[in-house]
């Protein structure tokens, strides 16, 4: 399962969606909101995606994890759009292997790609103001 | 010949241009560098973004300098969020 929503994140759904019998361990990873970003508070934040491309890379990803650790058996991922609270859930990934050390690993191997490949964008929005996250090095705009 | 491309804009690309989708005209076999500039030209507040950008044609990331075909959808966006600002490596 990869998956682009506008709907809250069930990691129950996901970890029932790799559940299978020759699986021994099951690894979650979940992100969340955090309440503040270097040293700003944040009121909620914004996600937006390219959703059949987004789809596709997280797929991409799960036929990676499977090249490697041959012993995970499913991996699901979905990531949320949409605006988010503090606490709520944006990105679940759950992974299933025979042995607990591949899941885990697998399953931290999959967030950290997701993070480099995977077209999604994050607004973070505080009391006074929003700002997109990534170009934090850009140069002021001409004139 | 002149044709089309329509182009695709994300996040604060599709804020800068006021829409998600533009058309750009470009000379037949132009490529994607190409119709970034042709798309600068028009919305001059996304130039500044070049550096930064990502492209992509269909669902995989593409270089600038990759020839567009009749009928293809160039999508343009910046750096995603989580990530460095290395373009993806597509493996």
């Amino acid at each position: 399962m990869y998956r682009v929503t506008a709907e809250p994140l069930s990691a129950d759904a996901l970890v029932e969606a790799v559940t299978v019998p020759e699986a021994g361990a099951v690894a979650v990873f979940l992100g969340v909101v955090r309440e503040s970003s270097a040293g700003r508070r944040v009121v909620a934040l914004e996600y937006e995606a390219h959703p059949p491309m987004a789809e596709a890379k997280m797929k991409e990803i799960g036929e990676a994890v499977h090249r490697r650790w041959p012993g995970v058996k499913q991996v699901a991922m979905a990531h949320r759009v949409g605006r988010l609270g503090i606490g709520e859930a944006s990105v679940v990934i759950a992974v299933s292997a025979a042995h607990r050390h591949d899941a885990f690993e697998a399953c931290h191997f999959a967030i950290d790609r997701l993070k480099e490949t995977v077209p999604i964008w994050k607004r973070e929005i505080f009391e006074d103001g929003a700002v997109w996250v990534g170009l934090q090095g850009e140069s002021p705009p001409a004139g | 010949m002149a044709v089309r491309v329509p182009v695709r804009l994300f996040a604060r690309y599709r804020e800068a241009a006021g829409r998600d989708q533009v058309e750009v005209e470009v000379p037949e076999g132009a490529t994607v560098e190409e119709v970034w500039s042709a798309l600068a030209a028009a919305h001059p507040a996304l130039a500044r973004y070049r550096p930064h950008t990502l492209f992509a044609i269909g669902n995989e990331y593409v270089g600038a300098d990759r020839a567009v075909q009749p009928g293809e959808e160039v999508v343009c966006f910046p750096p995603i969020s989580g990530g460095s600002r290395r373009v993806p490596r597509d493996r």
